[in-house]
């Protein structure tokens, strides 16, 4: 596989060079790194794509397909932000940040927001790529609680075969109860790979981040986020079914007392899909709660991975953490692989994680055949259940209906 | 509206029900007593079509074959099983499963599906009939239900479904005696000339009151004793090792 750029897109972000060319051209993690034994990123682009180019367009589309509820939105064309509303409430976002729509956080202020991350960048080349090609994201940065949630339209369209996205995006909250909604429709129709690299700034805030993929889409995603959390709340909800590749790496810092972090994730697999979640929690201070639920269906060739590491440091007393991951295989020949790690060197804590994968439970199948429903509305029934048991305590109920109808539509299989 | 012939049914190499014969008419309460490991919840499966038994003889409905009818048929032509161990669904709340149940079996009629308001409607007729709580059909199905609870959605279910023949396994077991009660009066009030009973039980106590017109002793596979009501009462009494 060939990466291609120009010159000048190589220097854009690039002045300061801590990389050289070579480097950034020609190296992709594969499965000889210990974070990658999963997802052999190399061996995937080398197998889908012949070349790679660097997308440097910014396309601005009208999108009209919003979600039926009451809402703020922000829409991203390609990665690249080309209208956003917050109605009456904008000044609220302007008086309390920096945001602006047309130039982004690269331009204004010169600043990856990894930077502080460069340390490492000297082994990290999907890091090295982003800081020298990132032309395109979001700053968000909120510092009131906005009356209605936000959608982040991630619209792709144009032809984006055999494409290479770069994006920066990140979100600072202060005082700020937020629900953000990063919803994904892909309209292109082509296979490209997005890097994505994300910052969650949290004070003394709740925000509850919900990822909802609608339709199908043929593209390679490697999504990497910083998450710190300090006197807040972090929720992420996971429903990206429908991507052909994800690998999502979540880093979470639990830095003051009191403060939590949730993931919950619940995806449908088939045919050759590859999603990955690998998280780290970093309880670093005392009275934090983290808490995952990891739930994969899968059918075909598809594979469902989750690396979830659990970090308490010294100081961190009375720590809870709390992991989970099932996998539901609905034939032979998927597979969901996991690896859960504690690393723990408090001696208060409560820890404690599971994982276990299995096929569809016969007994309950015909528990519900004996009422009368045939064994393809039974097993759909317990497919819906076993993904379901995510969104239980989700409160919002639009988004909650949303979800629902994306869950049905993820499970309802041809045969 | 049932007769088994010669029925043999074996899992795993071992032979379960070694030649039953029973017939059961419309209208009639059979009750099914026997030592552990006679074969009872072996009927009751096989019935219900549960798979992983090889069969031979047969087992007539209404006058059709039932050897090799698929399970949910079964429960759309009328016979219902209510289970020993209910089994707990997580994620699938209890009010959308009976709703999906009761279409199903309307839609294979030939009826027309209930829609949301009329299926609440009936619905909540029938679980206050039960005593039981509304909050109850919100609740993921039998997940984290107590014994009782179960068994009483069981007999829900049966009444919604309205089948002709109600297989009761073993239904009073980890029943307290209101709740016991409660099914009994669910089972009394749904009975009628057109449809039957086959009542599982390794109790007296709950034919007291659901009157059986039959009682069968089933040991080792065969029914080796037939009677009536006072058959029960002349068990507790005596245990089954007597009548061989």
């Amino acid at each position: 596989m060939k990466l291609n750029f120009s010159k000048e897109d190589f220097k854009k972000n690039n002045d300061k060079l801590i990389f050289n060319e070579d480097f950034v051209k020609n190296s992709f993690p594969n499965k000889r790194t210990e974070n990658w034994k999963f997802t052999d990123l190399e061996k995937i682009l080398n197998f889908n794509f012949k070349e790679l180019s660097v997308y440097n367009k910014k396309d601005t589309i009208s999108f009209n397909e919003k979600l039926k509820f009451d809402h703020y939105y922000l829409i991203a064309i390609n990665g690249n932000i080309s209208n956003y509303n917050f109605g009456s409430e904008e000044k609220k976002f302007r008086s309390s940040s920096n945001f602006d729509s047309k130039d982004l956080l690269l331009k204004s202020n010169k600043k990856h927001p990894f930077e502080n991350f460069a340390q490492d960048v000297k082994n990290d080349t999907l890091l090295a790529q982003n800081i020298a090609f990132a032309d395109r994201g979001y700053n968000l940065e909120v510092a009131s609680s906005p009356s209605k949630p936000i959608v982040i339209y991630n619209i792709f369209n144009n032809d984006l075969q055999n494409k290479f996205i770069n994006i920066s995006n990140k979100i600072k909250l202060l005082n700020s109860d937020i629900t953000i909604i990063e919803y994904n429709v892909d309209n292109s129709n082509s296979s490209f790979f997005r890097s994505a690299f994300q910052i969650f700034d949290l004070n003394k805030s709740n925000l509850n981040y919900f990822i909802v993929n609608n339709g199908t889409s043929k593209s390679y995603n490697y999504i990497r986020n910083k998450i710190k959390v300090d006197k807040s709340n972090y929720e992420n909800y996971i429903f990206t079914s429908g991507i052909k590749f994800k690998k999502e790496e979540s880093e979470i810092f639990l830095n003051s007392e009191n403060s939590s972090a949730k993931i919950m994730s619940a995806v449908s697999l088939k045919n050759d899909d590859h999603q990955e979640i690998q998280s780290t929690i970093r309880h670093k201070k005392p009275n934090c709660k983290s808490f995952q639920k990891i739930k994969n269906i899968l059918k075909d060739e598809s594979k469902g991975i989750f690396q979830g590491k659990i970090h308490v440091s010294k100081e961190a007393q009375k720590t809870d953490a709390y992991q989970i991951s099932k996998g539901l295989l609905l034939d032979q020949k998927s597979e969901f692989s996991t690896k859960p790690e504690l690393e723990i060197y408090a001696d208060d804590v409560k820890c404690s994680h599971g994982s276990t994968s299995g096929n569809i439970d016969e007994q309950a199948q015909y528990y519900l055949m004996s009422r009368g429903l045939s064994k393809k509305k039974a097993t759909d029934l317990i497919v819906k259940g076993f993904l379901a048991d995510v969104i239980s305590d989700i409160k919002n109920k639009d988004l909650k209906k949303i979800i629902n109808s994306h869950l049905d539509e993820v499970i309802n299989y041809e045969n | 509206m049932l007769k088994i012939l010669n029925l043999k049914a074996s899992t795993g190499g071992k032979d379960i029900l070694k030649g039953l014969n029973l017939e059961i008419k419309a209208g009639e309460v059979h009750a099914i007593m026997g030592p552990n490991g006679s074969g009872k919840s072996t009927l009751a499966n096989v019935l219900s079509g549960k798979p992983g038994y090889s069969i031979s003889g047969e087992i007539n409905f209404e006058g059709k074959k039932l050897n090799n009818v698929p399970i949910e048929e079964r429960a759309q032509n009328g016979i219902f099983l209510a289970f020993q161990y209910p089994l707990e669904i997580p994620g699938v709340n209890t009010s959308n499963f009976l709703r999906t149940a009761i279409n199903s079996i309307r839609k294979s009629k030939g009826e027309k599906e209930l829609d949301a308001l009329s299926f609440i409607k009936l619905i909540k007729e029938k679980a206050s009939e039960l005593k039981i709580e509304e909050k109850f059909l919100s609740r993921q199905l039998n997940v984290g239900f107590s014994g009782g609870e179960k068994k009483k959605n069981e007999i829900l279910q049966m009444k919604l479904l309205e089948p002709k023949l109600s297989v009761l396994d073993e239904t009073d077991s980890g029943l307290d005696i209101d709740a016991l009660r409660i099914v009994a009066d669910g089972v009394n009030s749904y009975k009628n000339q057109n449809n039957s009973f086959l009542i599982i039980t390794h109790y007296q106590r709950l034919l007291d009151y659901i009157k059986p017109d039959f009682i069968h002793v089933l040991s080792n596979g065969k029914i080796i004793k037939t009677g009536r009501s006072e058959l029960g009462q002349q068990l507790e009494k005596t245990g089954y090792k007597n009548l061989n």
